[in-house]
């Protein structure tokens, strides 16, 4: 890149030598003045602009957010049985079930990056709870949880549990560095190092619906998903292990 | 026996107002070389991307302006453009000698090391303002992006003494290619060598770099750059005095 640069930088300043040595005599003292005026106007309007910039709305560290990373790792490495309790709730639903049978329909299950577990209930209370929970998505201390999973649409159509995944959530972030002589006497820049002690940068978090059934109702889809799918392998055991 | 006696700061001060008018241009050519760089800056230095799930992916891209780069590369070509034959001949067009002629290119090297060091970091505030503009408060780290006040302050002072040392360095290189065609050749050979070469393989370059760019201390730093751009121009001065007049 430093190359590319570089070479750009030496096309420039050839061209820049070349028109000033054909075009010096042409070029007007006063147009000169007069540009390097309007340019220093222009420089000074956008400092006044950034300077009125609101701090509110960036992306910035959680308060509280020390360890954060860490923690986000610790809770990913585990199993999501054994951490569910650590995972943040996106959205919840409960339905009340007519019927002893449940269908789940999952069309995008392939694509859609939503893990579904499920689990019976100790009671027969005929109703449906869906839970759709995130593990921590997390760049340094910066929590971005709630801005990568984004609510999916569960709904109980007579017997079918249909569930509509989000759309995929891109997440782009800027982090400015500064230049040489800027990092070199600021603070703020010099000290800024985005990885954690362990190395990491980042948490990825990971996204699932976790389904409680009731006692006793027949569940259709998510063993036979179980089977087709490894990515739901887990609604299978869950079922079987109540 | 003279018309007129004229004083070294009444020689020196026209030589630098006439040179400051006829290289007039090389200051807005300044501008094209920031403007250029601002535009490079959109690029980003590098990033990281992840996505471990369908659903969503995360991206990082780094930012670091290369305006202030840029703008030493500037101030590099216009020190050894005063340093060329049809520069020094402008000399001979007043009443003056070498000193007053050396003064004055330093005087107006000073002058191009202000405005590009001020430029450059307000034209980095720009970049950092347009954007702002472009991608909105939620895409942008907000650690990196706020300078305050009395940073951006040491950021043009710093950015100044900066210009300062790589422009004694450009016109020490201007006189003593002015001085030898043998250093037409080494000059620019040695400089192509530095920017293939990584720089903590050469203990010696190594040393001068830290030397610069790793001192914390804004006040010693100045001291620093203030000494060796200092000796850069007293150097160069003594070539030029050793020059021979109209040398071709």
């Amino acid at each position: 890149m430093i190359i590319i640069y570089l070479i750009l930088a030496a096309i420039l300043f050839l061209v820049i030598f070349g028109i000033w040595q054909k075009k010096k005599r042409a070029f007007n003292t006063l147009y000169a003045y007069l540009i390097n005026g309007a340019y220093l106007c222009v420089l000074l309007g956008f400092l006044i602009y950034y300077s009125l910039i609101p701090e509110e709305g960036f992306a910035k560290p959680s308060p509280n957010a020390n360890g954060l990373l860490e923690k986000a790792l610790e809770i990913d490495r585990g199993s999501i049985a054994e951490r569910i309790e650590d995972y943040r709730e996106i959205k919840s639903w409960s339905f009340k079930l007519e019927g002893d049978e449940i269908k789940l329909v999952f069309p995008r299950v392939m694509d859609s990056g939503i893990k579904v577990y499920a689990k019976y209930k100790q009671t027969d209370d005929n109703t449906i709870e869906v839970r759709q929970l995130a593990s921590y998505t997390v760049l340094k201390d910066i929590d971005l949880t709630d801005r990568i999973s984004q609510p999916a649409e569960v709904e109980l159509d007579g017997s079918c549990l249909k569930v509509v995944p989000p759309p995929k959530q891109k997440i782009k972030l800027c982090l400015f560095q500064g230049e040489f002589h800027l990092r070199q006497f600021v603070d703020t820049l010099q000290g800024y190092d985005m990885h954690s002690p362990s190395g990491r940068m980042f948490v990825l978090g990971r996204n699932i619906l976790y389904v409680e059934l009731p006692k006793g109702v027949r569940s259709r889809g998510f063993s036979e998903l179980a089977e087709k799918n490894q990515k739901v392998h887990n609604i299978h055991e869950e079922v079987q292990v109540q | 026996m003279y018309l007129t006696q004229i004083d070294l700061f009444t020689a020196v001060k026209r030589q630098f107002m006439y040179k400051a008018r006829a290289y007039s241009s090389m200051f807005a050519a300044m501008i094209l070389a920031q403007a250029a760089a601002v535009f490079f800056s959109f690029a980003g230095t590098g990033g990281m991307a992840a996505s471990s799930n369908p659903s969503a992916s995360l991206a990082l891209d780094y930012f670091q302006e290369i305006i202030m780069s840029y703008t030493i590369m500037w101030g590099l070509t216009f020190a050894v453009i005063l340093t060329i034959k049809k520069g020094r001949d402008m000399d001979f067009t007043f009443v003056s000698n070498r000193l007053s002629s050396d003064l004055s290119n330093v005087l107006l090297l000073l002058s191009g090391a202000v405005w590009g060091g001020i430029t450059a970091t307000l034209a980095s505030i720009a970049f950092r303002g347009i954007m702002f503009a472009i991608k909105g408060s939620g895409s942008i780290i907000l650690e990196g992006f706020f300078l305050a006040p009395s940073a951006i302050l040491t950021a043009m002072v710093s950015a100044v003494f900066y210009m300062l040392l790589f422009m004694s360095l450009g016109y020490l290189s201007g006189m003593l290619m002015q001085l030898s065609k043998v250093f037409v050749v080494l000059v620019p050979a040695l400089l192509l060598f530095l920017l293939v070469t990584p720089v903590q393989d050469i203990k010696v370059i190594k040393n001068i770099t830290d030397f610069f760019f790793r001192e914390d201390s804004l006040p010693v730093f100045l001291l620093k750059t203030a000494a060796a751009a200092s000796a850069g121009f007293f150097l160069s001065a003594l070539l030029f005095c050793r020059m021979e007049v109209k040398k071709q």
